[in-house]
């Protein structure tokens, strides 16, 4: 029965933490250590807040989610990640009950919601344009949710409004008005009355697009330390692979309403398994190679006339195609020439190039080169001999055999088409 | 804090060249309205102090308060400045629910059906207003169609006085200038962004708390448009009063225009015309008043 457990889950509105955030944690710990994942595969499993299941959603014959499936934990921070027009805000959308999906379903806390309205989800949103009542002051927005509920008397209110407003840090505005006030403050407004009804599922659709670029890091910072401070689960929607990488637990890669890939953002990183997720989260120089021959582990790669020894994928076959991914960083540039420096066991390749590019950044150097038919950009950090290339000079790319990413696992390219 | 305007404390706006220019776009206008409104109610407020003697105008040049004396003085003509009230009040509160509902319904449909309200809302506007009050006549009298179609259904006990009724003035009244309201209500619904709508709902907002909290103070300026359009028209419609109720109509402008062109009573007619006016305009004074101390209308800006 719905009802009774939303009425036994709006205890009263005592703490910032809810009660059961705060039994989870150590008393007096504060937030759980940052290499602590919140999210481990069995909790999420056994205590999940929401429960997406082969949800799907055509706008006009337009399929823009296609049998989606997502599963958050009790206290995850999970990012949704992905292109414009891929399907974020419509998912995000059919979370908070402002879509009903075509089919599939939406569970929260374990309870089929799809025909529960959005008032009784007990969710808190913040929207890309933050969606604040222009005609109400700060106390008054914040405690919007409170009153429409009707609970707490006005000096309940005044108290969790000031609470609130500590939270975002905007202590003192509670008579401004939102025109009065910087994006940035609006954004922790709006965060603050989206928080005050101590909601189970937070929804963020792209809170700090709208915010300038030193202002979206100061955020992305601050909702960081919220979310550890209060333990809401959150999912937030992004097209920022920087924001999913420095907030989330987790986050799922999106493309073309299906999600390609859902991993913790070292994982993602590390082992993005398809082109698309490998250029979206991060950078990368994708290229496809031929399998020259398969022995004891490792595979000889051809690309065109550049030859690399790496770890062989297990999908490669001798003769087949293989496509790999290298990190800008992860490459080294040398001086023409160079001996590898003793440990080439560990080196996959040295491919002789050309400067093309070159692109200062203070404390890195991007350069582009070309080798052989492939465009290669490389990140370096400024050498101790303070060497630098120059445009048109010969050099040689170093690649190790710690670099060498393997991408399209079969599966994952059937996936993906 | 000032009413943040938009310029920053420190820059130092153009406005004499664009006063200028904006008094150059101005300038037949307020030629147009000098002309045609001022000087005529200056006109009429002075023809509204001379004595009747029988001429039209009056005396000219005397002055006395025994036009305004004899209408303040008589029940008659209060009672009958209180029926024109009543009757641009009641038909404002109708056009203004009606119309909301109407423009709350359009604002959130789209396609083939919006086209079909949409033209539906706004025909009465083109077709010719006596047609249309003729209309009503027919489906008002006694007689009527309309009348005997309900009757012979059993809804009504007919045949019924329908047509002289301040009822039937009223629902006329709402009719002729529900279409301005809709126009006016359906545009400002349209501007309330979609999202502060869901973010209300999201916190726990019924649709009744929605329509209370969010939707009536955002749209508050258009509400308080049409309710003054709706309010004057009314008050001041001729038409209506004399095809629907007949000459003997207890309304001011029908006594403004028996003053003026059967009795040719000039000082009557413009001191009739000017409290009409007085009227009007201090109640949509308090109207706008009112609304703006319940949403505290310029202390905040559109974000
Ligand atoms: N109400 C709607 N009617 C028709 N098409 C829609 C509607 N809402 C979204 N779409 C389409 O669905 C697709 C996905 O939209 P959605 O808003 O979910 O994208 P998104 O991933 O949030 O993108 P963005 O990063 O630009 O916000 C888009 O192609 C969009 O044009
Ligand atoms: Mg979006």
């Amino acid at each position: 029965m719905p009802s009774t457990k939303t009425a036994a889950l709006r205890s009263p509105l005592t703490g910032l933490a809810r009660p059961d955030t705060q039994a989870r944690q150590a008393p007096g710990a504060g937030a759980p250590a940052l290499n602590e994942p919140r999210s481990s595969a069995p909790e999420a499993a056994a205590r999940p807040i929401l429960r997406m299941h082969n949800v799907s959603k055509s706008f006009q014959a337009l399929p823009v989610l296609k049998d989606l499936n997502l599963q958050i934990a009790e206290g995850e921070f999970l990012t949704l990640l992905g292109p414009s027009g891929c399907g974020k805000s419509t998912s995000l959308n059919i979370v908070a009950g402002l879509l009903a999906p075509d089919t599939g379903t939406v569970c929260l806390r374990g309870i089929i919601a799809n025909d529960l309205p959005p008032q009784r989800r007990r969710l808190g949103m913040v929207f890309q344009s933050w969606a604040l009542f222009p005609h109400m002051s700060v106390a008054d927005n914040i405690a919007y949710g409170l009153r429409m509920a009707g609970t707490g008397d006005k000096t309940t209110l005044r108290r969790r409004v000031g609470e609130m407003l500590d939270l975002v840090r905007l202590p003192g505005t509670e008579t401004k008005f939102p025109s009065q006030l910087s994006g940035g403050m609006q954004q922790r407004v709006a965060l603050a009355r989206a928080l005050v009804t101590e909601p189970d599922l937070l929804l963020l659709d792209e809170p700090l697009s709208n915010l300038d670029a030193a202002l979206r890091k100061e955020m992305q910072v601050e909702l960081k330390r919220i979310h550890e401070r209060l333990g809401v689960t959150t999912l937030l929607v992004t097209h920022s692979q920087e924001e999913a990488l420095v907030m989330s637990d987790r986050i799922a890669v999106m493309r073309g309403g299906r999600i390609e890939r859902i991993d913790t953002p070292m994982n993602v990183y590390a082992d993005p398994r398809t082109s698309f997720v490998c250029t979206f989260v991060g950078d990368a120089n994708v290229l496809t190679a031929r399998v020259e021959a398969l022995s004891a582990g490792e595979a000889k790669l051809a690309i065109g006339p550049l030859s690399l020894v790496a770890p062989a994928a297990p999908w490669w076959r001798e003769g087949g195609e293989a496509v790999i991914a290298l990190r800008p960083e992860s490459l080294a540039i040398a001086a023409a020439g160079s001996q590898p420096g003793g440990a080439d066991a560990a080196e996959a390749g040295r491919w002789s190039a050309k400067v093309t590019d070159r692109i200062f950044k203070g404390s890195s150097i991007t350069y582009e080169l070309s080798a052989g038919d492939a465009q290669i950009h490389l990140l370096a950090l400024p050498q101790p001999d303070g060497r630098v290339f120059r445009r048109g000079e010969a050099a040689e790319i170093v690649v190790p055999k710690a670099s060498v990413i393997a991408l399209n696992a079969p599966e994952e390219t059937e996936a993906g088409t | 804090m000032t009413s943040a305007g938009g310029v920053l404390p420190g820059e130092t706006p153009p406005r004499r060249r664009l006063r200028l220019g904006w008094f150059a776009f101005l300038a037949p206008l307020l030629f147009l309205l000098v002309v045609f409104f001022v000087i005529p109610l200056i006109d009429l407020l002075s023809v509204s102090f001379a004595p009747f003697t029988g001429g039209p105008r009056g005396e000219a040049g005397e002055f006395t308060l025994a036009n305004y004396a004899k209408i303040l003085g008589d029940p008659f003509y209060l009672q009958m400045m209180w029926n024109s009230v009543q009757l641009g009040v009641y038909s404002t509160v109708f056009a203004l629910l009606i119309g909301y509902a109407v423009a709350f319904y359009l604002s959130r449909t789209s396609g083939w059906e919006r086209t079909l309200i949409s033209v539906a809302c706004i025909l009465p506007i083109f077709v010719n207003v006596i047609v249309g009050i003729l209309g009503w006549y027919i489906l008002l009298l006694p007689f009527g169609v309309f009348q005997q179609a309900l009757t012979a259904l059993g809804l009504i006990d007919g045949p019924l006085r329908w047509l002289r009724s301040f009822w039937a003035l009223v629902a006329v009244l709402t009719w002729e200038h529900l279409p301005f309201a809709i126009l006016i209500l359906v545009s400002s619904l349209q501007h309330v962004p979609a999202d502060k709508i869901a973010a209300a709902r999201i916190a726990g907002a019924s649709n009744f708390q929605i329509l209370r909290t969010v939707l009536l103070p955002l749209t508050m300026p258009g509400i308080v448009a049409s309710a003054i359009l709706v309010f004057s028209l009314s008050v001041s419609s001729y038409l209506v009063p004399i095809l629907i109720a007949g000459p003997r109509a207890q309304v001011i402008p029908l006594s403004i225009f028996s003053f003026a062109s059967e009795l040719l009573n000039w000082p009557m007619a413009s001191a009739l015309a000017f409290l009409l006016l007085i009227v009007v305009a201090v109640i949509t004074y308090a109207f706008i008043a009112l609304t703006n101390r319940l949403t505290r209308r310029g202390e905040w800006e559109m974000v």
